[in-house]
């Protein structure tokens, strides 16, 4: 047995290039496998930081009409379920939002950060590593402001001062007291970094409508997830009876404390990119094994040799199949290390803060990632050997020594045949998903934004109520801040607004005069949003109809709104949208009705591309604007149009507005084009890792094809020799290699094209709907094969065409 | 039909040139049979390549049925040799994917003989040969015997003007030796030029005329 392997090794080491690229060949497949494999170990596989990760659990409403969504809890629902709830240690709930940090020891900061119930931390399992817990005394309304602040804004922000408990920060213009610090790594839910108390107390009507919570708990001992879910259920009809109207969702949803985090449609398409990758790995190990069984067929001679003089068929499989072994083993580690490198990458970006991935997801390799290789790369040693393995166990003595060269293991070169058409199939699905995650990509490049992104600049501003108590003193903090920013160095327009295009904020309901709709949950959607006069100017957006805001409009006058086109036809298919009167959020009684005096082109003011596809609940009807001066928000974007490199703006803008309140800070400062990327950024990434492996397939089928068509024209060398003795011409020749490369693309493609259809079908409904089959796709890739082939047969094309005869049949 | 004056042969060697023909005159006519023996090393193939145009690096004159050979392009001697040369091997050479007839129909798809003349002249020939029971086995199944007869049938189905065969009985057993040279002799009848390589004296005196080859140089007898 070792002596086997020691004597496969001396094999290797005698022909090098075989062995570099079967090595390299597994080597790439083994690896992609394995790092898509860590990322789906990422997300579900690896146990939560938190003690007892599975007893956690996540609590929230789902409403069946709306396609089943999640739903986060009003904050009175959740006050008095944690009171009821009898599955759970507890019901605790947080929410993230702004925290400004400002002012005292350094420039404002705009953080992110939550606010959790006093036993949220403690229900996680993670304790302060400095100074206390939130404390239930901290909920209730008229507590001193306190904060548990987290490990790296201890070291960063407050120099790791090891007497920080105690000291205060200014958080959202509060002066607010440190009780704790979390340690290092901490950053619940998300990427916060600092955590409040939720306020407990259920007083104003205000708090009702506007907070909502996520809430979570551990499961008693002996409670399953099931009857959690029951007793919630349960709770929900009792909690409606008496309050005598629905609550916001119909049906209790307990989960898995990570599926909250992970979002379906990423881990969706990372196990589609798992299953293209094993696909990748399958063209490898179909690749090495043809080159295997092309290196024993050519050793036929010294394996019937060895047959002859007693090696036992044990003996001879174990020969051909340690060379795999070995091979497997080098990929398999290359694989290993290229995936921890890729993994250390991805973890670096996606925690960048794209706010994609929870930030305990770690790409970083683990024991159920070193399983995983060992596993593939025993499997992949097996695939690749085999069957040359088993085939040079049936080596016939008879015919290898007595028919001299013509001898070859059975039918080894059928057989790489038939693996190269395997080959071509595989690589037409792979390259049939990357054409239509290309064309879907670029698709989405040319969508109708309905704005003009380049040579704009926004960034955003949150006012907090102690500092900027109404609207008047909000809109002076514009009016002060307008000017400053026009003066700015090649600033054309600048605008502000609640909300700006793509950020995919403030989608309301709404209800036009004489809609008799009574269930709120029937009426339509638009997306709104409040905006100063320049606003159609900075992002290009042509009227059609009507005005747009100028001074007229002001607190004081009649309330107005400019509408989208679609929204105007939808709206009011049969007459002008002018002077037709518009309210938001209908089911707020105070709600104002709003009078409708323009028309605008059509924008996208959501955060994701709308499609046929989207779910109706996400789309919305359009936009509907309102002037900014008649409902000032307190968190406000402002967007400046300018000449040049709008991102050089950036420290004058700062400047701009701390010369106006230097306890403001500015976040998300950045160009337009930013926003649009990060809508293009999933279609992307998918475009380019089919790219990926797309261009992996078909270099693998390339080489394949050459590895078979080398192989053969190697060993019919005589045969061709005689031929060209019989009076073939070079034309008879080549058709004679071409016709066996083309045979296998054929097959390939006859077999891989409803592969493809099949496969491209089921990733189009998992990650890219609306994705079509296009037959421009098929055609490219078709084409590109017939290429590939022909590159493919080039090297041995010509080996067969110098095939002299002489030389071909002379060493009998 | 063959006219060789003055042939030299040779492969570069470190610090020299190894010869392999040397000076060779040597005329043979139309219809003639003739033998070529040496010992091994001799230069016997490699005269045969000359011979069959297979090989071109060499000095000297070729005239092959008053064609001047050294003056032909590659395209041109393939035509000839197309016309003209017909092949046997020690090893039969047969091509092992393709059945027994197909391995006859080859050459004559090689020169662009219709179809239908081809299935023609296979059948004809494997008639004539006594084959054609065997005509849709492949070559491994045949024995070393049954394989030379196809080759030779393969040999002459372009109707050759020149036989040349290199040790055709060399793998076989005396009984199957015996048929193929009969067949030689028969097709020599019918007047076909042939000139075979043998290392057998017996089968050698079968031919017309025996040449003797010793380290490239013709023996003068
Ligand atoms: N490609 C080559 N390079 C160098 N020398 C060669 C080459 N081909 C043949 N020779 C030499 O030419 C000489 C004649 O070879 P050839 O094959 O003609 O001999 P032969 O008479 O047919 O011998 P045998 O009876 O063994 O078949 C030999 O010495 C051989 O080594
Ligand atoms: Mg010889």
């Amino acid at each position: 047995m070792l002596a086997d392997f020691r004597f496969a090794l001396r094999a290797l080491l005698r022909s090098p290039v075989f062995t570099l690229v079967s090595v390299l060949m597994l080597g790439s497949g083994i690896g992609l496998s394995i790092f898509m494999f860590s990322s789906i170990n990422a997300f579900v596989l690896k146990p939560l930081p938190f003690p007892e990760p599975d007893r956690l659990v996540h609590f929230e409403y789902t409403d069946s009409h709306a396609t089943s969504r999640n739903l986060a809890l009003p904050a009175l629902d959740w006050l008095d379920l944690r009171e009821r709830q009898k599955t759970l240690k507890s019901l605790a709930a947080y929410t993230v939002g702004t925290a400004n940090l400002g002012g005292i020891d350094g420039p404002a900061e705009r953080l992110s950060g939550a606010w959790v119930s006093a036993d949220a931390l403690s229900t996680l399992g993670i304790v302060p590593i400095l100074g206390r817990d939130l404390v239930a005394s901290d909920q209730v309304d008229g507590a001193e402001p306190v904060a548990v602040i987290g490990f790296s804004l201890w070291q960063q922000n407050l120099n790791a001062d090891p007497a920080v408990i105690g000291r205060s920060l200014r958080i959202n213009g509060k002066l607010t007291r440190i009780v704790g610090v979390m340690p290092r790594d901490f950053a619940f839910p998300m990427a916060e970094s600092v955590w409040m108390p939720l306020s407990s107390s259920r007083g104003s009507e205000q708090r009702e409508s506007d907070t909502l919570v996520k809430a979570f708990g551990r499961l008693l001992p002996g409670v399953s997830m099931a009857q959690a879910q029951a007793d919630f259920a349960n709770l929900m009809t009792g909690l409606a009876a008496e309050r005598g109207k629905p609550l916001r969702g119909d049906q209790a949803k307990v989960e898995p404390f990570a599926d909250e985090f992970i979002l379906p449609q990423i881990l969706g398409a990372t196990k589609t990119m798992f299953i293209a990758v094993l696909l990748v790995l399958l063209i490898a190990c179909a690749n090495v094994a043809s080159l295997v069984m092309a290196r024993f067929s050519a050793r036929a001679r010294e394996l019937s040799v060895r047959a002859a003089l007693g090696a036992s068929r044990r003996r001879l499989i174990m020969q051909v199949l340690g060379e795999s072994m070995i091979i497997a083993a080098l990929a398999g580690t290359l694989g290993y290390v290229g995936a921890e490198v890729a993994g250390h990458l991805m973890t670096r970006t996606m925690t960048a803060g794209n706010g994609f991935m929870p930030y305990w997801v770690d790409y970083r390799t683990d024991w159920h990632d070193l399983v995983f290789s060992v596993g593939i790369a025993l499997a992949a040693a097996l695939l690749a050997g085999l069957v040359p393995a088993l085939r040079a166990g049936r080596v016939d003595i008879q015919s290898g020594l007595r028919q001299g060269s013509a001898g070859s293991i059975g039918d080894g070169s059928k057989l790489g045949r038939s693996l190269v058409a395997a080959e071509v199939a595989l690589s037409v699905v792979l390259l049939v998903c990357a054409g239509v995650a290309i064309r879907s990509a670029l698709q989405a490049q040319d969508a109708p934004f309905g704005i003009e992104t380049d040579q704009v600049l926004s960034g955003r501003i949150a006012m907090f109520d102690d500092d900027y108590p109404d609207a008047a003193a909000r809109l002076r903090f514009t009016e002060n801040l307008a000017p400053r920013l026009i003066a700015l160095p090649g600033v054309s327009h600048v605008a502000f607004a609640s909300t700006l295009p793509l950020m995919g904020y403030e989608r309301q309901k709404y209800a036009r005069v004489g809609d008799d709709t009574t269930d709120d949950n029937d009426r339509p959607q638009a997306w709104s949003s409040s905006v100063s006069d320049d606003f159609f100017k900075v992002f290009g957006i042509t009227l059609r109809e009507g005005r747009s805001f100028d001074a007229r409009d002001t607190a004081g006058s009649p309330l107005v709104a400019v509408v989208s086109a679609s929204f105007a036809k939808k709206v009011w298919p049969n007459s002008s949208a002018l002077g037709q009167r518009v309210q938001l959020n209908p089911k707020d009684p105070e709600s104002p009705w709003l009078e409708v005096v323009g028309v605008v082109a059509d924008s996208l003011q959501a955060d994701y591309l709308i499609t046929s596809a989207t779910l109706p609940a996400h789309r919305g009807d359009g936009n509907v604007f309102r002037p900014i001066s008649q409902n000032p928000p307190s968190i406000v974007s402002f967007a400046l149009r300018a000449d040049g490199d709008v991102a050089a703006l950036s420290e004058s803008v700062r400047g701009a507005v701390t010369a106006v309140d230097a306890n403001l800070p500015v976040y998300w400062l950045q160009g337009m084009n930013q926003w649009r990327d990060k809508i293009l950024w999933g279609t992307n990434i998918l475009a380019n890792l089919f790219g990926v492996f797309a261009v992996f397939a078909l270099l693998l089928a390339v080489a394949g094809i050459y590895a078979v068509l080398a192989f053969d024209v190697n060993a019919r060398t005589r045969e061709i020799g005689v031929r060209r003795a019989l009076g073939a011409g070079s034309r008879g020749v080549l058709g004679l290699v071409l016709k066996r490369g083309a045979r296998q693309v054929i097959v390939g493609l006859v077999i891989g094209i409803p592969l493809a259809l099949a496969f491209s079908r089921l990733l189009g409904a998992v990650v890219m709907p609306g994705a079509s089959n296009d037959p421009l796709v098929y055609v490219v890739v078709i084409a590109a094969l017939v290429v590939a082939l022909l590159f493919a047969a080039l090297i041995p094309a010509r080996r067969a065409l110098r095939v002299d005869p002489m030389v071909a049949l002379r060493n009998e | 039909m063959i006219h060789l004056g003055k042939i030299e042969k040779s492969y570069p060697l470190e610090g020299g040139r190894s010869w392999v023909l040397r000076n060779v005159d040597l005329d043979i006519a139309d219809g003639e049979f003739v033998s070529v023996m040496g010992p091994s090393g001799a230069g016997k193939s490699s005269l045969l390549n000359v011979l069959g145009l297979m090989d071109h690096d060499w000095q000297g004159s070729y005239a092959l049925d008053g064609v001047v050979v050294d003056k032909l392009n590659t395209k041109q001697r393939q035509a000839l040799q197309r016309e003209k040369i017909g092949f046997i091997f020690q090893h039969y050479h047969l091509i092992d994917d393709l059945k027994v007839w197909e391995n006859l129909d080859l050459p004559l798809q090689y020169r662009d003989v219709p179809a239908k003349e081809r299935a023609a002249r296979v059948a004809d020939l494997l008639d004539r040969f006594q084959i054609v029971g065997k005509k849709e086995l492949y070559p491994s199944q045949l024995s070393g015997g049954q394989q030379q007869l196809v080759a030779v049938a393969r040999a002459v189905i372009t109707r050759p003007k020149v036989l040349l065969a290199d040790e055709p009985t060399g793998a076989l057993h005396s009984g199957q030796a015996r048929i193929i040279m009969d067949l030689l002799a028969e097709l020599h009848k019918e007047g076909m030029t042939i000139v075979q390589v043998t290392h057998n004296e017996l089968y050698a005196n079968e031919a017309q005329r025996i040449i003797r080859l010793r380290d490239g140089w013709i023996e003068k007898s």
